[in-house]
């Protein structure tokens, strides 16, 4: 990490050491964002090039719907199964990102910190449930 | 039109809310909603079920490099995050009970108001005289980051964390009940009442923005209302958007940013009041 911040030699050295478990929280949530983020992009990619390269066939009136469906269409390569794995990905790193820090928090001893993305993470499942059933 | 020309269209009108959305916070909604039902003719739950995927997108491809740089503040991010969570299941418990219009004309003019008090803050490059609140000082809110633009290092405190804490409350409720980003309300309560640097209250609502919408991208992805074919466009277009933007920011006076803001956020304050006074 040194050298990013070129004028003060290391990116914490103006803190206090309390401080080097927001530098883990924010390395790992930024790592597996990225690595989601990516994977999101080339499947999304990936299945509207197929999408548009696919014969003319009638396009179903609901996007893929359910587990099984979405199944089906990607062990026949369908584009737009591709794509909403794709969109799935992207949505569960918004998702993750939350638990990446949490975890980073608790390993860290910031318990107060930790709980509360416990707390974000659970009232998140909270209003999934809640708009599922609406 | 023909495909081709629909994606493409989508995927550049997707470039540049990406890159606004990153560069002030916001999901792009108020750019990615309207082009797609009055340029494009896209059904208006298709467009919204796209914004949505519009905001994630904005949120995860900035947020990398937000991360890395420190110009979010992840713990106070991951703290207001819950106010915001918690205010979004309220105003969902909320829809059917309120009406929605005065809401709109409230929230309106709250913004108008707030468009107002930033545009006097228009030549502020950082704050000045804040004093840390004490529970930003227990929890470790207070940080630093590396203004590429400035070229030195930025320590900031934090102030005003119970009334930020209502702020996200509120900006969450009219998530839920209005089924709307609330960026702006965000990036406003960080801005004016938390005092926090510009960069800052951006790129930590742009963190925020995207936790806030995974519970109704999920949502709607589960009722089917995310069109792959048009989603497909956006996400690649705002991916593209906010990782340049991304690297916009950094580099960009506070000022400039808030030369930006005002005037989105003055179209936004305006839109919502005509929602409520409109029939």
């Amino acid at each position: 990490m040194s050298g990013r911040w070129p004028d003060t030699g290391g990116r914490w050295s103006d803190t206090g050491g309390r401080r080097s478990s927001g530098l883990q929280a924010e390395e790992w949530t930024s790592q597996m964002m990225r690595a989601g983020v990516s994977l999101a992009a080339v499947l999304i990619a990936a299945g509207f090039c197929r999408y548009l390269l696919q014969p003319a066939a009638p396009p179903p009136p609901v996007p893929a719907g359910g587990p099984a469906a979405l199944l089906r269409g990607l062990t026949q390569f369908e584009g737009r199964a591709v794509i909403n794995l794709g969109l799935l990905v992207l949505i569960a790193t918004s998702v993750l990102r939350v638990a990446a820090a949490g975890v980073a928090f608790a390993l860290a001893g910031e318990r107060t910190l930790a709980l509360t993305s416990g707390l974000v993470l659970l009232v998140l499942v909270l209003s999934f449930a809640l708009g599922a059933v609406h | 039109m023909s495909p081709e020309l629909f994606s493409a269209t989508t995927f550049l009108i997707s470039v540049v809310a990406g890159l606004l959305g990153s560069l002030l916070g916001l999901g792009g909604g108020i750019i990615v909603v309207p082009a797609l039902t009055l340029l494009l003719g896209v059904e208006i739950q298709t467009a919204i079920g796209a914004s949505v995927i519009s905001v994630i997108a904005t949120s995860s491809g900035a947020a990398v490099a937000y991360l890395r740089d420190r110009m979010t503040n992840l713990r106070l991010g991951m703290f207001l995050n819950l106010a915001t969570t918690l205010g979004a299941v309220a105003g969902a418990l909320l829809v059917g009970r309120i009406q929605p219009r005065w809401l709109f004309l409230i929230f309106g003019l709250t913004l108008g108001y707030s468009a107002v008090a930033m545009f006097q803050k228009r030549n502020t490059e950082l704050p000045v005289g804040v004093t840390n609140h004490p529970l930003a000082e227990r929890l470790g809110f207070a940080d630093s980051y590396y203004d590429k633009a400035l070229g030195r290092v930025v320590t900031y405190q934090v102030a005003g964390v119970y009334a930020g804490w209502a702020v996200m409350f509120g900006a969450g409720v009219l998530s839920g009940l209005l089924g709307i980003g609330s960026g702006a309300f965000k990036v406003l309560g960080m801005d004016l009442v938390m005092k926090l640097p510009m960069k800052v209250s951006t790129a930590t609502s742009n963190f925020m923005i995207g936790v806030t919408a995974a519970a109704s991208a999920g949502v709607y992805f589960a009722r089917g209302q995310i069109d792959p074919i048009i989603a497909a466009p956006v996400a690649l277009g705002v991916l593209v958007g906010a990782l340049v933007g991304a690297r916009f920011l950094g580099r960009m006076r506070s000022t400039t940013l808030r030369w930006l803001f005002v005037p989105v956020i003055f179209y936004t304050s305006l839109q919502m009041g005509l929602r409520g006074w409109g029939p």
